[in-house]
């Protein structure tokens, strides 16, 4: 929250080299850099690993996180206008390639155990220098890398636990929890579904049904000073944590996906999409 | 009766090979073939395996992903291998109806027959996406639900373990000398695959037959065999070819052979419906018309591959039999209570065989026997290369 998140144009130029931007000779454009800060929370309490979050979903259960990461993709921001201007992600070759940013609330300890150490609350990139007033992006990852081959494929989408194997995909959104105080737990694995019947797989397309990936538009949201806010208590807000099957693991048919498809921004057993999990603070 | 065969067996023969394997490809195709593709045996009669360019088959390589398809290491817990659900002798399944992961969770579907393997369009049960045995290899290794190998999270251990092992290091590098740091999750999935590659099934008293020996199979077999082939029982539709499955891939192929069936196995309350999380195609398409089509896969070494179906719910062969002789089956009681042979997506090919006498179920009973290939069960090639 202290860094200084739209640096000078003339430092941007030296960042911008090899970032392996191919597009055709904007040698003229000003870019500047942007860094959108991202919090996961429950209500107003950063998540942390090992702690027990209560007074959950319509049940008021409790939950402690085992995992909480999420790619986001094509992001933007808003001029004055209300014009999208795409976001040019640096290619860190670790959280970050072309495309895709991974976000990274667990850091491994305590019942985070399947993590990884380091977190990561950020994504970074440039956009043509300019004022702007909102942010856009889209959850997830775009359906050309969605269903490369997993085993050789840049960082951050060679993440085992992210793998979601059976859709020969990944999980756009990872949040596991075990449940506290007996309830059963609770998992969200957000990802496409009804990928390709047989013929579209045998002419080597695998164009998901349900690509489930909700674009977020924030029209007010000033990069320096505020943060993009996943809180879990609101997703979970409409769930009964008491009966679960096993979480929301992204079906059409899953029971557990009722209220939570919705709150992310998606249609669900005829529920319509309310966008409740994210706000801007 | 067996005289009344005895004069067709050659001309039977004839007639089968050209449909087993008519559309081989011919000389000038196979010298176009990815160098080190031969270091796999097949068949002359038999087409071509398909080799992916990034990944061509070395000596070298088949015995890196042996080893790796036999260790440990490569679960969480290092309690199980690949090996430990796909056993040798069972032609790589493991004699259960489901298979158990490494840290207790039961599986939905059994351990697959890996025999001609190389030779599968597709490579799971219900799942038209993965093709490559490259791919598949993550299932098992990362799949969560349920758990296999349960390596999820854990890659950075995993080659830890391997640059920590005495041999591994050195292994990688012959496998992959091209590579300065070989050793990495895509090539350990390479070697697994080259190995997977490598386990050819082509010596069964069938094949013998085939390649000429009119004395490979005994009359009854040879009785069995037209039944197969048969109209009447209509097998070879699904299970033709020359690896018995029509999900085969191989050079020189036109087209893309993947097919998936639905053979009346359930129809839970009469509403099409299978047992839940066994839905086949349908779990990964949300197609209607997928819901409880599966692979069918090879027959070969299927006298060892006990139980049948994707769920082990048939327990032998003559379990098949009734099966198909009734055109599906009926669960008379319990959740799953339907009759299949009234499952809206099944078959036309299964739809009951007339007039099955006891002497046509014990031919082709026969027959299905005479597809095991001793040879591969104990091939020292494909064994545990840490057993001592």
């Amino acid at each position: 929250m202290k860094q200084m998140k739209f640096m000078a144009p003339v430092l941007v130029g030296l960042l911008v080299v090899g970032c392996g931007d191919d597009s055709d000779g904007e040698s003229g454009t000003e870019e500047q850099a942007v860094s959108i800060t991202f919090a996961a929370k429950v209500g107003t309490e950063d998540v942390s690993c090992g702690t027990a979050y209560t007074g959950l979903g319509t049940t008021g259960s409790g939950l402690e996180f085992e995992d909480f990461r999420f790619y986001v993709q094509d992001v933007a921001l808003i001029d004055a206008d209300g014009n999208e201007v795409p976001v040019t992600l640096t290619n860190d070759g670790k959280w970050q390639n072309d495309s895709v940013a991974l976000l990274d609330f667990e850091d491994k300890s305590g019942s985070c155990s399947n993590g990884t150490t380091d977190l990561n609350n950020k994504v970074v990139g440039t956009v043509p220098a300019g004022d702007y007033t909102g942010l856009v992006f889209s959850l997830g990852v775009p359906p050309e890398l969605n269903h490369a081959e997993a085993a050789v494929a840049e960082s951050p989408l060679n993440l085992t636990s992210m793998f979601w194997s059976w859709q020969n995909g990944y999980k756009f959104i990872r949040i596991d929890a075990k449940g506290v105080d007996g309830a059963p737990g609770w998992r969200l694995h957000l990802g496409s579904t009804a990928c390709a019947s047989i013929e579209e797989a045998a002419d080597g397309e695998s164009a998901c049904g349900n690509l489930n990936v909700p674009r977020l538009t924030f029209d007010a949201f000033d990069a320096s000073t505020q943060s993009v806010v996943f809180d879990l208590a609101a997703l979970v807000a409409g769930a009964d944590l008491e009966n679960q099957e096993a979480g929301c693991m992204s079906d059409p048919t899953d029971a557990d996906c009722a209220t939570i498809f919705p709150a992310i921004g998606l249609e669900h057993s005829g529920n319509a999409a309310t966008m409740s999990a994210f706000r801007v603070e | 009766m067996n005289s009344l065969h005895r004069p067709s067996a050659f001309a039977l023969s004839i007639v089968f090979v050209s449909l087993l394997f008519g559309g081989c490809g011919d000389e000038a195709e196979r010298e176009e073939l990815p160098q080190g593709a031969s270091v796999i045996q097949t068949p002359d009669s038999w087409p071509q395996l398909l080799i992916p360019e990034d990944n061509p088959a070395t000596a070298e390589k088949i015995e890196l992903g042996r080893h790796l398809f036999y260790d440990t290491k490569l679960s969480g817990n290092e309690t199980q291998s690949c090996a430990s659900c796909h056993l040798q002798e069972l032609s790589f399944t493991d004699g259960r109806g489901v298979a158990e992961g490494s840290t207790g969770d039961i599986t939905d579907r059994g351990a697959m027959n890996l025999a001609n393997i190389g030779y599968a369009s597709v490579l799971n049960w219900g799942n038209p996406l993965t093709k490559t045995l490259e791919e598949q290899a993550l299932g098992p290794m990362f799949g969560e639900d349920p758990v296999e190998l349960g390596l999820t999270g854990m890659e950075d251990e995993l080659l830890r373990r391997l640059s920590e092992d005495p041999q591994y290091p050195l292994m990688f590098e012959e496998a992959f000398p091209d590579d300065s740091d070989p050793i990495n999750l895509g090539n350990i999935t390479k070697a697994l695959a080259t190995f997977q590659r490598s386990l050819i099934s082509s010596n069964s008293p069938v094949d013998r037959f085939f390649a000429g020996d009119d004395d490979a199979i005994t009359e009854q077999e040879l009785t069995g065999l037209t039944i197969f082939f048969g109209e009447r029982a209509e097998c070879f539709h699904c299970h033709g070819g020359f690896n018995f499955s029509d999900s085969t891939a191989h050079e020189g192929q036109a087209f893309d052979q993947t097919a998936f069936h639905n053979n009346g196995l359930y129809n839970v309350g009469g509403t099409g419906a299978y047992p839940e999380r066994n839905n086949g195609v349908f779990e990964v398409s949300q197609v209607e018309a997928d819901r409880g089509r599966f692979k069918a896969p090879t027959l070969r070494n299927i006298a060892v591959t006990a139980p049948y179906m994707h769920d082990g719910s048939l327990a032998t062969l003559e379990d098949v039999l009734d099966h198909y002789e009734r055109g599906g089956t009926l669960t008379e009681d319990g959740p799953n209570a339907g009759d299949g042979a009234l499952h809206p997506n099944k078959s036309q090919f299964v739809n009951g065989i007339d007039d099955f006498t006891a002497e046509d179920r014990a031919a082709l009973l026969a027959f299905l026997n005479a597809l095991t290939d001793e040879e591969f069960l104990t091939n020292p090639a494909h064994s545990d290369p840490f057993e001592r």
